[in-house]
């Protein structure tokens, strides 16, 4: 059994860890006759689900314990997050895996990074390593943080190195969310370009994705008039979840294998220069307007293409004008390229549905090998109450848009020094500043390529 | 006997290594001098063999079952399940259900089921399954080669930038199937470790039992100075075989009366099988004329009943009456009620036998007729003059 451990640093990172758990134990426990399998195959599916995230054991009523670690430098987030798992009465975090400080990092990375970080180095690394022992295999881990706090952003990019130190070999999978354009911390960018670049030497790969983007499916798509972190996080974890839980993903022509978090690495982010991945669900909608909606998984795929090569978070507002294969004479495009594809396609005769529109080469630059352009995978298992629903992991173009803008802000304070002595203060140098800067152009710069 | 404790202590082991609860070296001491203390021991130690013999496992159901099942249910489970094996022991099957003694009983009744029951023959076929079980191969059939082969070459020429890009692709796809490939690795090496522990645990097993097996005349040895202790065991033993034939001579001359009588009753034979015989017979009979009734004008022309039939004759009569003859053609008979004929094809086969008696009326006039023109002819100044018809 190819089991994940969860880091979940910080604030975002323990709020949307905790959410996250409970999104995967809430698609597990979904009413029987909404499964649209067998019992014998849901009893499957939720044994996978809770071999892979979850300590359980089958002889004892024990409830399933998070397969979690999680650290913070405040212990009121961890607290409470704890205390809303046990009242969800399904699941546990286990006792004994948090680690806690009595002092905030004041959203300064350097402070979290340079002092924190090490400080917390050898007690945090002890949790993993003890998380670890649970396992039969570690297939990888699974960090959770934002990228502008102080805390979650300067610990989490510290304890991701120490991480790959300690498992050379583990497959690290990072969600960062980008902060809204207008954000409420002024330092924001510079904590987002320094967690950024440093995640992307040591990770495997970065889950992306955009608050602003996040808030407009809250609001248009699941029509919720006053949107909190609670809702955001929910999307964020459908999302997660949405490709991590079980499904069978056809390798070969005849051959299948579980999607297990080295499984997605490994088709996802084979090439080192490219790291960043979105995700996009189709459909979201509120729990009420599921019942009275019903989809064909033609639709389903033709919006999901066109937001793929568009660019676009959701369904809503695609920009159809956009085609595939119109190249100018030098080869840029004016469609998002992509490098990789996954697609998973879950609930009802997922069989029937057509996905070539997916293995165009077209939509892929032109040096991919045809076996690492599209990875599918079809459960016929349903997915929280979708009675059809797909995602598409994307490792595309699309993220360098809000990447450039970010930059763009962050050297614009930079090239004045403005704040650098409040990082500078804590250890950390100008030329690291300089380094990150250079790390994620160079990210731009591939992406722009492709 | 200085061996005897031990080879007592190495059953126990072996007992133990294969799921029993802890039994002591002692408790088999005491019950041989029929202590109360080793009672219960034993009662649980046999409803757990049991237990064993019947689902070849002993697991936290045994367990659940032993507490939650009350003292009598459990004595009397054993009890019924030892007969069932063929433990038939009279002294054991009375026992107090309230497991309140008997315990030399119960040794008696436990070496009955080691020896009979096979169980260390037994014990030795569930070691080291865990590794013939699931050995299930996992083949990576259907793949096609040419299929796999091209997976990851590149589609089209590519220039110099584009090859350097997809050869540092093909790099990371080499380091990523490696780390997999690790991590698959490492998995093994657990899961191996896994079963070598699972092994050494059954060789362990193995080694006890087969120490077991070379000691285990001791413990036979030991079961059999049983006999010695109780000293009118043997007169009572005799005391009851002389019971055993007193009773079978009681019973002689019964059997002998019995035998008898069975041998007056074989000559005739039983009204059962005679009610059989007649009802065979006249199905058969029944059914032979019911073919010939169609065609046999004869028949119906000596106006003979069709039906015959046997008629039972009564208790007494040792003579089976034959034919009897019923004195009237009639279709009223009660066997062709039986029958339940259809009314129109009962009409038409009338109506056939009609016009065949009147063919046959036609023909024999006309016989008689031309006979008495031959006749007339032959007498000299006769005129003949024909009936009429009629």
């Amino acid at each position: 059994m190819m089991s994940v451990i969860t880091i979940q640093v910080g604030q975002c990172g323990n709020q949307i860890g905790g959410q996250l758990f409970q999104t995967l134990i809430d698609d597990v426990n979904i009413k029987q006759s909404q499964t649209l399998v067998s019992p014998f195959k849901n009893e499957e599916y939720k044994e996978e689900v809770l071999n892979r995230f979850f300590t359980y054991d089958t002889t004892s009523s024990e409830l399933p314990k998070a397969r979690a670690v999680m650290v913070d430098m405040e212990p009121k987030v961890i607290a409470q997050t704890c205390a809303n798992a046990q009242k969800s009465g399904k699941w546990l975090y286990p006792e004994k895996q948090q680690f806690c400080q009595q002092k905030g990092s004041g959203n300064n990375w350097a402070h979290g990074y340079c002092v924190h970080g090490p400080v917390a180095q050898e007690n945090v690394m002890e949790l993993v390593q003890r998380e670890a022992e649970k396992c039969d295999n570690v297939s990888g881990f699974l960090s959770l943080l934002s990228l502008a706090g102080g805390t979650g952003s300067g610990v989490g990019a510290f304890i991701s190195k120490c991480v790959r130190d300690e498992f050379p070999h583990a497959f690290i999978l990072n969600q960062v969310v980008w902060p809204y354009h207008t954000g409420e911390v002024i330092v924001q960018n510079y904590n987002a370009v320094l967690t950024l670049s440093h995640l992307y030497r040591t990770a495997d790969a970065l889950v992306v994705m955009e608050n602003d983007s996040l808030h407009k499916i809250c609001s248009q798509l699941m029509n919720i008039k006053k949107i909190s972190f609670k809702d955001i996080n929910k999307v964020i974890c459908h999302q997660l979840a949405s490709f991590l839980q079980p499904a069978p993903l056809e390798k070969f022509p005849d051959f299948t294998i579980q999607n297990t978090l080295g499984e997605i690495m490994d088709h996802m982010v084979s090439h080192p220069d490219y790291k960043l991945l979105t995700v996009k669900n189709i459909p979201h909608m509120s729990e009420k307007s599921i019942e009275f909606s019903t989809f064909q998984w033609h639709g389903l795929l033709k919006h999901l293409r066109q937001m793929l090569i568009a660019g676009a978070s959701m369904e809503e507002g695609i920009d159809w004008q956009i085609q595939v294969g119109t190249e100018t004479p030098r080869g840029s495009t004016s469609h998002y390229r992509s490098l990789a594809n996954l697609l998973i396609l879950r609930g009802k005769e997922v069989n029937t549905a057509d996905t070539s529109a997916f293995t165009d080469p077209n939509i892929y630059t032109p040096w991919m090998p045809t076996g690492g352009t599209l990875l599918q995978g079809r459960q016929p298992r349903s997915f929280y109450q979708y009675e059809k629903s797909a995602v598409l992991l994307s490792n595309s173009r699309s993220t360098i848009g809000p990447l450039n803008t970010m930059i763009g802000k962050a050297w614009n304070m930079f090239s004045s020094r403005a704040y650098v002595h409040q990082y500078t203060k804590h250890g950390l140098a100008e030329e690291d500043f300089v380094d990150s800067f250079v790390t994620l152009e160079q990210v731009i710069s591939n992406y722009s390529k492709l | 006997m200085a061996q005897v404790k031990e080879t007592i202590e190495l059953l126990t082991k072996v007992l133990n290594r294969n799921g029993t609860s802890k039994i002591k070296a002692e408790i088999f001491r005491l019950a041989k001098f029929n202590d109360e203390d080793a009672t219960e021991s034993f009662w649980k130690l046999l409803f757990e063999l049991l237990y064993f013999c019947k689902y070849g496992v002993i697991d936290e159901v045994t367990i659940k079952a032993y507490s939650e099942l009350s003292r009598e249910e459990l004595a009397v489970y054993v009890k019924r399940e030892m007969q069932a094996l063929g433990f038939t022991s009279y002294a054991f099957s009375s026992l107090p259900n309230d497991m309140s003694q008997g315990s030399r009983e119960l040794l008696l009744a436990f070496a009955w089921l080691l020896c009979k029951g096979s169980l260390i023959d037994k014990f030795m076929d569930k070691c080291a399954s865990p590794v013939e079980e699931d050995l299930s191969v996992y083949q990576l059939n259907n793949l096609d080669d040419s299929n796999f082969n091209n997976h990851l070459t590149a589609n089209k020429p590519l220039n110099p930038a584009q090859k350097v890009q997809h050869l540092q692709y093909l790099n990371g796809k080499l380091r990523s199937s490696l780390r997999r490939l690790y991590a698959l690795q490492q998995q093994k090496n657990k899961l191996q470790h896994k079963i070598l522990k699972l092994l050494e645990k059954d060789n362990d097993r193995l080694q006890c039992m087969l120490t077991w097996k070379k000691q285990e005349d001791v413990f036979w040895k030991w079961m059999m100075t049983f006999y010695n202790i109780p000293p009118d065991s043997i007169r009572l033993m005799n005391s009851a075989r002389k019971q055993l034939e007193e009773a079978i001579m009681k019973y002689e001359s019964v059997i002998v009366q019995l035998e008898e009588i069975w041998e007056s009753q074989r000559d005739g034979i039983s009204t059962q099988e005679l009610d059989y015989l007649l009802a065979s017979i006249n199905m058969e009979i029944s059914l032979q004329q019911a073919n010939l009734a169609l065609d046999d004008t004869e028949t119906m022309l000596n106006h003979r009943d069709p039906h015959l039939s046997y008629i039972k004759a009564n208790k007494q009569g040792k003579k089976l009456t034959n034919l009897t003859e019923p004195s009237r053609y009639s279709f009223e008979s009660k066997e062709q009620n039986d029958y339940g004929v259809d009314v129109r094809t009962e009409i038409s086969q009338l109506e056939i036998q009609l016009q065949r008696l009147e063919n046959e009326l036609f023909k024999k006039q006309s016989n008689y007729k031309t006979e008495l023109d031959n006749m007339a002819s032959n007498i000299p100044d006769v005129i003949c003059i024909q009936p009429m018809s009629c």
